[in-house]
């Protein structure tokens, strides 16, 4: 088990956002501010860092017929846990981002890697995966708030970069708008991963 | 049938643990959640209207759909006034507003408290919106006159309904009116008022949105234009924009909204 390896993964070859394309509602629908990505980023990575860990830590406990339900109420405790966290000790982003802190359960980053890597993995491992996978969304929807938030607003982290002359696109801040950009970005990262698999021969 | 059970058993395993964790969070996170709220909800109130406590106060819910909450703000012992929480169906969901009117029967202040609407309520011309309603009298009279924001017409009507129910209630539940001759002498005429009743005519607001901060209202009139400037002058020019009374730096100022003027809009 390469630490290393396991976190990179969840960051670059394996980005839940632009190469396993997986947790896209709340993707499009709250990258309209950079916070907001940050925050959601934040509260996906505990999530997936502690259901992975329970999950793995329990994996020779949880009957295989059960396993889904097993891992519903593993991934609902500890979203509820964030849920009541940030609106005890972070009123102003838990109002904003407001639903989309209960929709992390159907997030299916967590369930994903629930599946396919907690469940057949060591503790250590399976926590250091949940960390790079978290990390990796944190960064990919950070990017897209960043980009769209500028493009919308002509701030960044609410900090006028642009000039004042500049006009904002408001519909790089609707939901639309962030798919587009959303697909741009794709295609820029896939391009660069085919190029860079062309240049380095496995 | 035994595997069965030995599932269900596993599983209501879980589900006890997890409860457990999560009455243990929910006890300490409760005390902060409700502070945090009854922050906010005071927070509201105190934006619209100045008070150190507010009362509720029992209103019919049937005649007026629109308010959520009626409170008496209170200094002291002494009334200052009425709050409303008021709820009104918006474009995409409901809009929320906090309303305060005085007890002399004036409007101190109005806040969109929560809304779903397009960002910025549909447009960028919210605070001059609300901003028209504070300091009108609470009658009927003030919504009906009330310009909408333009692009948010649905938006707009939301806030005036509203308004209009919580207006309708302080002159037929309150019986609150406000007196021509207004707190007698405490509240001077605004620059508007002194300026139609100096010169009749028509009031200009365009300028509020040519940055012209220190002009606080225009009015038009047969030989030109009247400016009330923030420093008590007033100052007259023809139609050509010749001056007609006034000197100094106001009447500089008052010149160049008039060349801004003719060039933005004619």
């Amino acid at each position: 088990m390469n630490a290393k390896k396991i976190l990179l993964n969840g960051i670059l070859h394996e980005n839940p956002t632009f190469r396993l394309v997986l947790g896209m509602c709340p993707t499009l629908a709250i990258t309209y501010q950079a916070a907001n990505g940050v925050a959601m980023g934040l509260a996906t990575t505990f999530v997936l860092v502690f259901s992975n860990l329970v999950i793995s830590l329990l994996r020779r406990w949880i009957p295989d017929q059960i396993r889904i339900p097993a891992f519903v109420i593993v991934i609902a405790t500890f979203v509820t846990v964030v849920e009541m966290v940030m609106h005890a000790f972070l009123p102003d982003l838990y109002d904003t981002l407001g639903v989309f802190i209960s929709l992390i359960v159907v997030n299916c980053i967590i369930f994903a890697r629930a599946e396919s890597f907690a469940f057949k993995n060591r503790p250590f491992a399976s926590v250091l995966d949940g960390l790079g996978m978290g990390l990796g969304f944190t960064l990919a929807i950070t990017l897209l708030s960043c980009l769209r938030e500028l493009l919308g607003a002509g701030t960044v982290f609410g900090a006028h970069v642009l000039p004042e002359g500049f006009q904002p696109m408001a519909i790089a801040v609707q939901p639309a708008g962030g798919f587009i950009l959303l697909g741009l970005l794709l295609a820029a990262v896939t391009a660069l991963s085919n190029r860079s698999r062309k240049e380095a021969p496995r | 049938m035994r595997n069965v059970a030995r599932l269900a058993l596993r599983l209501m395993l879980f589900s006890l643990a997890a409860g457990l964790l999560l009455a243990g969070v929910n006890a300490l996170t409760e005390k902060p959640i409700a502070e945090n709220l009854a922050r906010k909800q005071n927070a509201g109130r105190a934006a619209v209207m100045d008070a150190d406590h507010f009362v509720p106060i029992e209103y019919d819910a049937q005649a007026y759909p629109n308010i959520t909450a009626l409170y008496e703000a209170r200094n002291g012992e002494k009334l200052a006034g009425y709050v409303y929480e008021l709820c009104a169906a918006g474009y995409a969901g409901d809009v929320r507003l906090a309303l305060g009117v005085s007890a002399a029967g004036r409007i101190t202040g109005i806040a969109v408290t929560a809304h779903t609407e397009t960002k910025g309520l549909g447009s960028a011309d919210e605070a001059p919106f609300l901003q028209q309603f504070v300091g009108s009298p609470a009658a009927p009279d003030t919504v009906t006159q009330a310009d909408a924001m333009t692009g948010a017409t649905v938006s707009s009507n939301a806030v005036k309904t509203a308004v209009a129910c919580a207006l309708s209630h302080c002159q037929d539940a309150l019986d609150l009116r406000a007196a021509p001759e207004d707190e007698a002498g405490a509240e001077a005429p605004s620059p508007l008022e002194g300026l139609l009743a100096s010169y009749g005519g028509v009031q200009l607001d365009l300028f509020a949105h040519l940055g012209f901060e220190d002009v606080e209202a225009i009015v038009e009139t047969e030989e030109g234009f009247a400016f009330a400037m923030d420093g008590g002058e007033t100052i007259l020019l023809a139609r050509d924009g010749s001056l007609l009374s006034g000197n100094g730096a106001a009447a500089q100022r008052a010149e160049a909204f008039f060349a801004r003027y003719l060039r933005e809009v004619k």
